[in-house]
């Protein structure tokens, strides 16, 4: 649990750099009693550019137009009411033995947490087991949540399907799991962008669960269903799983690409080492923050 | 079924443990949690099953890798096989010499029993010829037996010789079996010297102390008879000789001995028996060794042959007469005679009778000069030199085998068969002659009479020593003849050829032979120092195999049964480790 806090607290302090992008490009926030990043619809006039196709005309400046003869418009401060709810898959894979993927998957919760505050979104955070629960008050430390022990054994998928969250329309939405689960993609992702400004799938991985460290005669169990396989582990079984694996991934991606949902994929080990979101930075779902 | 010429080899088969261990060492699967078993694709089973269907499964692998390892030691072992033909000549020679059965039931025979039929035959792959070394070596059964049929026929070794010749059996072998076969010899003594090659002296005696008879003669000497008996000590201290000689009539003592001997001191007894119709009994009374301790002289004196003299000459006849009375060994009759003297060339109707025809010249012509003789023959056999005048038919001619002549005049021939109606002819003109009363004329018709006496019905002696042959003349008309022992028990039954039967010795004792109507009763002692001598005897160490290792170096050298097979199972062990399907734990 120590180990836990202090890589909340210290992913906490690593979130104070980054802001969860406010864009109008999720075309689904609405105005709000906050302001965003970009230009908007608010009344706080920010600056003046050149009419280009498109701009809306009542922007147009016609006074200046008058005085320069130049078509000009009026840019305004956005104005927008954001919200992040954040879907943590809490099944026994995110607490696979030897790895630290539990402590990254409450990490990169933190960060994502942090960074949503710091752009002034409201979070909304669901530790989906058999059921999606949210986490009340949304202000308890994240070590201190109710259930944030991974021991589900179920299928998260399933139960992202079959009892879904009541989850706020018009927000992000990001869900951060492994995705190890027998579930068709779609389903999901159907179900969690429905009505939602944007969607994120973080997919969060220990090392092992990109190549397991098998060499000899091992027996393999599945943390989840207790399941297990005896195999002689060789190149041609580390060449399928990879297969298998990559073939996987690609799946999910495309069908996010489907949904218009931004697929990442974070490695627990690096994550952890420099607490950086590399990928969601990288797709502007988060930003750093100007000193 | 190979033999291995190297089974020390035979350890490397433990290396199978180590494969086991190290096949079971790395099949003990290594746990391994994974997030899910969801790329592991078609191999994944359920937990439970898995453990317990994987782990019994034959593993394949090991158990060719095991059969390599087999084939490899026992290709290491250097085996060689024996099919069919090729079985190991092994030849039993044994001691049949009376000391074998000395102390029953723990005698050496016994001991050497046991010994054959546990080891020897018991031997894999063996064929075993078996020669029994008495005064001549004589193979049981056949050659080559197999050890069940060598079995069945050890009973017939009873060792009732009164002497082993080893080294004559040895010989035999030596001349009538290849240079290969491994002999093994049964005996109850030491070699003189270590054996060689492949034979191996297998020694089963115990040192004993000994007092025996080792000689026994009686023989007629006018009325009486005169009887030897020697006493010898075989024993390694002086020790007393208690001894008696009985007479068979009601057992009356006539001597008795009691005397102490030293180590290996003679005592010799002669005594005279007037009863020459009783048999005489010396035995030695404080001896444990039995064996040799009795020894029988029975009556010596045959009934006369009957001779008839059909001589008309006056200085002819009462030299024949007075020959025949001086030898003991007839009687003149008037009919029914065995031998008939004659100058009559008559022809004989009875076919057991025999003729002695004197061939008197009417012109005689004197022979002067040197006798060509024939010592080889018993008429002839031990004749002194002619010294007499010897008047003869110069015309005379031989028709039959001469054995005696004078230049080409036959002097004494004899035709026909021995055994039948013999004719012997002697060219003798007595009135011009004095041989008659030479020396050589009785000695001349002893011989006669006693080789005719050989051919009448009866044994050749009626005392004989152990291991000598006992040859018997039958009657006419008799073709087999019986040994019976002395309680009346068959001992051997022999079929006659040209009127003899010949049986083998059998052990000392009492025995009577039965030829149709006529019976006779002979003795056999045993009287033989070498036997009776057992200081010497000693069991040497038996070995547990007594085939030695190079007895297998003849046959062949199948490592390649094993090394081919090996080879194959190695080809299908790549084969199966490169081709396998991946992570495929059911291998």
């Amino acid at each position: 649990m120590s180990s836990l806090r202090e890589t909340v607290n210290a992913a906490e302090l690593a979130g104070q750099r980054f802001y969860l992008n406010v864009s109008s490009r999720f075309s689904g926030l609405q105005g709000g009693g906050r302001f965003g990043r970009n230009t908007g619809n608010s009344l706080e006039f920010v600056d003046h550019r050149e009419y280009q196709p498109g701009d809306d005309v009542r922007h147009i400046d016609w006074n200046a137009m008058a005085r320069s003869d130049r078509l000009s418009v009026k840019l305004f401060r956005e104005e927008v009411s954001p919200h992040l709810d954040l879907l943590i898959d809490a099944s026994r894979s995110m607490q696979l033995d030897d790895t630290r993927k539990r402590e990254a998957l409450y990490a990169m919760t933190a960060i994502l947490r942090t960074a949503a505050i710091n752009a002034g979104y409201t979070v909304s955070s669901w530790i989906v087991k058999d059921r999606c629960r949210r986490v009340e008050p949304a202000s308890l430390p994240i070590y201190d949540w109710p259930g944030n022990d991974c021991d589900f054994s179920g299928n998260i998928g399933q139960t992202l399907v079959s009892f879904p969250p009541l989850l706020r329309p018009a927000g992000v939405r990001v869900l951060i799991s492994d995705l190890f689960w027998n579930e068709e993609p779609q389903a999901v992702l159907r179900q969690l962008s429905n009505n939602a400004a944007l969607l994120v799938i973080v997919q969060l991985l220990a090392e092992p669960d990109i190549l397991p460290p098998l060499a000899g005669n091992v027996r393999i169990l599945d943390c989840e269903s207790g399941a297990a396989v005896e195999v002689v582990a060789e190149e041609g079984l580390l060449r399928e799983y990879q297969a298998n694996f990559a073939r996987h991934q690609e799946y999910w991606k495309r069908s996010c690409t489907r949904v218009g949902a931004v697929f990442t994929r974070c490695v627990a080990g690096s994550f952890l080492q420099e607490m950086v979101p590399e990928e969601l930075l990288k797709n502007e779902i988060l930003m750093a923050r100007s000193r | 079924m190979p033999f291995f010429m190297s089974p020390a080899a035979l350890w490397g088969l433990l290396t199978i443990s180590v494969l086991a261990a190290i096949y079971l060492f790395r099949r003990q699967a290594r746990d391994v949690k994974v997030s899910s078993l969801m790329f592991f694709g078609r191999r994944q089973t359920p937990a439970e099953g898995g453990r317990k269907l994987t782990m019994p499964q034959t593993p394949f692998i090991l158990l060719i890798e095991i059969a390599i390892l087999v084939l490899l030691v026992l290709a290491a072992a250097n085996p060689r096989a024996i099919t069919g033909e090729k079985l190991i000549p092994v030849i039993l020679i044994l001691d049949d010499s009376l000391s074998m059965g000395v102390n029953e039931p723990d005698s050496p025979r016994t001991a050497a029993l046991r010994y054959i039929e546990s080891v020897v035959l018991a031997a894999p792959s063996t064929r075993i010829t078996m020669i029994k070394a008495g005064n001549q070596p004589e193979v049981i059964g056949r050659h080559d037996m197999m050890p069940s049929e060598a079995a069945s026929m050890l009973a017939t070794w009873r060792c009732h010789a009164s002497d082993a010749d080893l080294f004559k059996a040895l010989r035999y072998v030596t001349e009538s079996f290849n240079a290969d076969v491994s002999v093994l010899v049964f005996t109850d003594h030491q070699p003189e010297k270590s054996p060689e090659g492949r034979m191996q002296w297998l020694s089963f005696g115990k040192s004993l102390s000994n007092v025996a008879i080792t000689a026994a003669s009686r023989y007629a000497l006018g009325g009486v008879d005169r009887c030897f008996v020697e006493f010898t000590s075989f024993a390694s201290d002086p020790c007393r000789l208690e001894a008696e000689i009985l007479l068979s009539d009601q057992n009356r003592l006539i001597e008795t001995i009691d005397t102490m001997l030293e180590p290996g001191e003679t005592r010799r007894l002669r005594f005279v028996v007037k009863d020459t119709g009783l048999a005489v009994q010396a035995r030695i009374k404080n001896d444990p060794v039995s064996f040799d301790n009795i020894a029988w002289l029975l009556p010596i004196r045959r009934a006369p042959l009957t001779v008839a003299v059909d001589i008309d000459s006056k200085l002819l006849r009462p030299a024949i007469t007075r020959a025949i009375e001086a030898s003991g060994l007839a009687k003149v009759t008037g009919s029914s005679s065995q031998l008939l003297f004659t100058t009559r060339q008559a022809v004989s109707i009875d076919d057991s009778r025999w003729q002695f025809i004197f061939t008197i010249a009417s012109q005689p012509a004197a022979f002067s000069g040197t006798v060509s003789l024939d010592k080889g023959h018993p008429l002839t056999a031990g004749l002194p030199p002619v010294r007499a005048a010897w008047a003869v038919d110069p015309a005379l001619r031989a028709e039959g085998q001469i054995l005696m002549s004078a230049g080409n005049v036959p002097l004494l021939e004899v035709q026909g068969k021995p055994e039948q109606n013999l004719t012997a002819i002697f060219n003798y003109t007595p009135e011009y002659s004095d041989l008659h009363k030479s020396a050589l004329w009785p000695a001349l018709f002893y011989n006669l009479l006693a080789w005719r006496q050989q051919f009448s019905p009866g044994p050749a002696a009626f005392n004989f020593r152990s291991g000598a042959e006992i040859s018997v003349a039958l009657p006419p008309e008799v073709e087999r003849v019986e040994m019976l022992s002395e309680e009346g028990r068959p001992v051997a039954e022999v079929a006659g050829w040209r009127r003899q039967a010949v049986f083998s010795s059998p052990p000392p004792g009492l025995y009577e032979i039965r030829a149709g109507a006529a019976s006779w009763q002979i003795a056999v002692n045993l009287c033989s120092a070498k036997e009776s001598d057992l200081r010497t005897a000693a069991t040497n160490g038996l070995p547990e195999l007594p085939l030695p290792a190079e007895t297998m170096l003849n046959f062949a050298d199948v490592r390649w049964w094993f090394i081919v097979p090996a080879l194959l199972l190695l080809i299908l062990h790549q084969f199966l480790t490169m081709h396998r399907r991946p992570a495929d734990a059911s291998f």
